[in-house]
């Protein structure tokens, strides 16, 4: 990893030196068909805009930087990635590692040229972190490694096109002759003289040594030529995953680097064709000819991108969420000032799942798949479930106290769902195991709609229970309350049952065995046992209201556990979904709903027995 | 009774539209993409128009062959792999006269290289062999994109490029082989 490290950064630095930097702005460029070229990144054909957002978020933490947008951004780390060596793209929040790294301590952002040093000094170290397991490093030691490997990912993608990128060299007499003198020099133009330039190279090196001071003008123009193509060809060498140019060599669809025509022969006519549009689109950004920019990348532009662009334009999720913070403010408002009007809670919250629901069927639509397949997409149709059930509880009569718990679900777990995005575009493709779209349509869809009616159902029983810790007996809101919990409990069952089952027949087809009390599968039967014994004991008898409302708002606890809970321990063949670092979070979840449910318990139990309301 | 038999309906409806929404997605999901190529696969790009003038000064225009398997190899005289299979290549070429053309276009700067290394193989004219000297790269590359040689490639009669062979790390039979399953 060292030599790596030290090697890659030293030939990418060198590789962008020769490298011109692009003339001064004459007219900017439109990203507009730029941002709709096809790229194969992590397994799917997407936008490149998709990619600048995912590859920036991951980089800085952000989607935008000093003043440029990702798509922006990325155009000039491609163009002009001398330039781009300069930019404030890394994160490092910690204050701890960017004192080891000798960086100031006024700012978290740095460029490249800025890290390298400090990446040096560090290479030894991170070899050394490298042959540790994750679980044993510390936080800081983390983010050293990751912070290695942004650069290492960074400085791959200044590179992807540099073999047609314009070389600052001058040329040895004897090749000027034999080129034309409006013709590009860059590495592809010119590579055909390296065997003649290594042999000359090693003449001159023979005569009068490695010292270029010794050699005359030519000389020294043969020795920059030649060390400027061996030291691309090296960067080049080293990979990358900028994979846009579509090759004659496999079936449709596939993309490859531009480096990789090189290195991997996979060049042909339809890869020329691309590679000449990318010349035109790196010469006229490098001119700041707008006009040529936007004719090469309108050839370039894959159709079929327009939804995933208005998608990551319009953050369909953020705009739900910041509706549904409103429309809880407009109910609570609502709730402390009756003459305000909670119609308008209603309104704006609908206005919020109108988006949530664009939003999943983007996504839908986008993925070509059922909406749930990672827990990230699991949280967001959860959220959309309960923003779904409060609409419609509250539709015919608006219930303040509904929509202010309605509400809250569906924020609370919309703004929680970012936290548990794995790095990188949210839009993953799947496991193999899990790509399968009639389980994932059947299954997974039963089981986190069950997961919403069974958070709605706690919700809602609290609520209850809160009644009947008030003074005032409120017999009308309260019998809603219980019958409107009770539907959804039963509901929550029915949809619980089946998903269960419905995975269990998934599992042994794909695994060989329906039940193997793996923690997913024990987490999903847990909620059907504990509905169960719950309607049991309603029925019998044997549970009076305030104890039924108390076990069902317990669901909430039990769901916590069985959907991020299980995730935590890492095991089983439900080996997907696995995460770390949120335990602390639902501990505390856990405590403080227990907490709140036994309080509120006590109280509806004491005045129930006082008399203030009947059971 | 009314809302028994409606809520049987939504619900029967819901599942119906449910399975028909799972029929609908079902194997249209993308399995990903493979990133990692294997062996090259066939391909069906029409190869793109160019002439060439052979050494022995005849112009030739690619679409000239149709109808022909055309065998395009770019070599050049200081690329030792493209030395060693440049007599595989003839003898290929030999062996179906009437079916086979093969095109060899050169990377050297200068012709008199390409006529020592023919001299140094006792090479003899045949009608279907073209050597030409690619001047600057202008088919290698501009076309084709070969940057390292040597690099083939076999056209079908109808000048689909069907393969491609990158190296010399092939046999005789193996290109024997790949021109049978394209006859």
């Amino acid at each position: 990893m060292t030599l790596r490290i030290l090697s890659f950064l030293f030939a990418v630095m060198l590789a962008c030196l020769p490298l011109t930097t692009a003339a001064n702005a004459q007219q900017p460029p439109s990203f507009h068909d730029f941002k709709r070229i096809s790229i194969l990144h992590e397994g799917r054909v997407k936008p490149l805009d998709s990619y600048a957002r995912a590859m920036l978020k991951e980089l800085s933490g952000k989607e935008n930087i000093a003043g440029q947008t990702a798509i922006e951004w990325l155009a000039r780390a491609l163009f002009d990635p001398a330039a781009a060596t300069d930019e404030p793209v890394f994160l490092i929040p910690d204050a701890a590692l960017r004192a080891m790294l000798d960086l100031p301590q006024d700012r978290r952002h740095f460029s490249l040229s800025a890290i390298a040093p400090g990446l040096q000094k560090t290479a030894a170290q991170v070899s050394a972190l490298m042959q540790q397991e994750t679980s044993a490093l510390t936080q800081q030691q983390q983010e050293l490694l990751r912070l290695h490997e942004d650069a290492l990912r960074h400085a791959a993608l200044l590179r992807s096109v540099s073999l047609i990128l314009p070389l600052e060299a001058e040329l040895p007499e004897w090749i000027a002759r034999q080129e034309n003198e409006t013709a590009a020099k860059n590495f592809l133009t010119l590579f055909k003289y390296k065997p003649d330039l290594m042999t000359r190279m090693k003449a001159v090196i023979k005569a009068k040594g490695g010292d270029p001071q010794h050699y005359n003008a030519e000389e020294q123009k043969t020795a920059v030529l030649a060390f400027s193509l061996e030291g691309l060809q090296a960067a080049g060498a080293a990979g990358g995953d900028f994979r846009v140019i579509p090759t004659d060599m496999a079936g449709a669809g596939e993309l490859v680097t531009p480096w990789s025509i090189f290195t991997q022969g996979l060049g042909g006519p339809k890869t020329a064709e691309s590679f000449t549009l990318w010349q035109k689109m790196a010469d006229a950004y490098r001119a700041r000819n707008g006009e040529d920019f936007a004719n090469a990348a309108q050839a370039l532009a894959a159709p079929g991108h327009d939804l995933e662009i208005a998608y990551n334009l319009i953050k369909p999720f953020h705009v739900a969420l910041i509706l549904y913070v409103l429309a809880l403010t407009i109910a609570v408002a609502a709730a402390l000032r009756p003459q305000l009007p909670l119609p308008a809670s209603w309104l704006v919250m609908a206005g919020g799942f109108a988006a949530h629901l664009f939003g999943i069927a983007a996504r839908v639509m986008i993925l070509e798949r059922p909406p749930v397949g990672t827990l990230y997409e699991s949280v967001l149709f959860v959220s959309m479930i309960c923003a779904f059930l409060t609409l419609l509880f509250t539709a015919r009569r608006r219930r303040v106290d509904i929509l202010i718990a309605g509400n809250a679900c569906a924020a609370g777990l919309l703004a929680m769902a970012p936290a548990l995005l794995q790095r990188g575009d949210s839009m993953d493709m799947l496991a193999a195991v899990l790509n399968t779209n009639f389980w994932l349509a059947t299954h997974v869809l039963c089981i986190t709609a069950g997961y919403g009616l069974c958070i709605m159902a706690a919700c809602l029983a609290q609520l209850w229970l809160l009644f009947k810790t008030q003074r005032t007996s409120r017999p009308e809101l309260t019998l809603t309350l219980y019958n409107m919990t009770e539907v959804l409990a039963m509901a929550a069952l029915l949809l619980t049952a089946v998903g269960t089952i419905l995975g269990g027949i998934w599992a042994d087809q794909s695994w060989g065995r329906f039940w193997g009390w793996d923690p997913k599968e024990n987490g999903a039967l847990l909620i059907v046992l504990w509905l169960v014994w719950l309607q049991h004991g309603r029925i019998a008898g044997m549970l009076s209201p305030p104890l039924l409302m108390a076990g069902i708002a317990f669901l909430n606890v039990i769901v916590a556990l069985a959907w991020f809970g299980v995730n935590l321990l890492g095991v089983g063949l439900h080996s997907y979904g696995f995460i770390s670092g949120i335990a602390a979070a639902l501990a505390l979840f856990c405590t403080l709903q227990i907490s709140v449910i036994a309080a509120l318990l006590f109280c509806a139990l004491r005045n129930i027995r006082r008399g203030a309301h009947e059971g | 009774m009314k809302d028994r038999v409606l809520n049987g309906c939504i619900i029967v409806l819901l599942g119906l539209a449910g399975y028909g929404i799972t029929l609908y997605l079902d194997g249209r999901a993308p399995r990903g993409v493979e990133t990692q190529t294997s062996a090259p696969a066939p391909m069906h790009t029409q190869i793109p128009a160019f002439s060439f003038t052979a050494l022995d000064g005849a112009q030739h225009d690619i679409r000239d062959f149709r109808g022909k398997i055309v065998i395009l190899n770019f070599w050049a005289t200081w690329c030792a792999p493209c030395q060693k299979e440049f007599p595989a290549l003839l003898r290929i070429a030999d062996s179906h006269k009437d079916d086979i053309v093969l095109i060899a276009l050169s990377s050297d700067i200068e012709r008199a290289a390409i006529d020592r290394f023919l001299n140094k193989l006792s090479y003899k004219p045949r009608a279907n062999v073209h050597i030409a000297l690619d001047d600057s790269q202008r088919i290698t590359a501009g076309l084709f994109q070969t940057y390292r040689l040597p690099e083939t490639w076999i056209i079908d009669r109808q000048q689909l490029l069907k393969h491609k062979l990158i190296g010399a790390e092939w046999t005789d039979e193996d290109l024997r082989s790949i021109i049978e399953k394209i006859q």
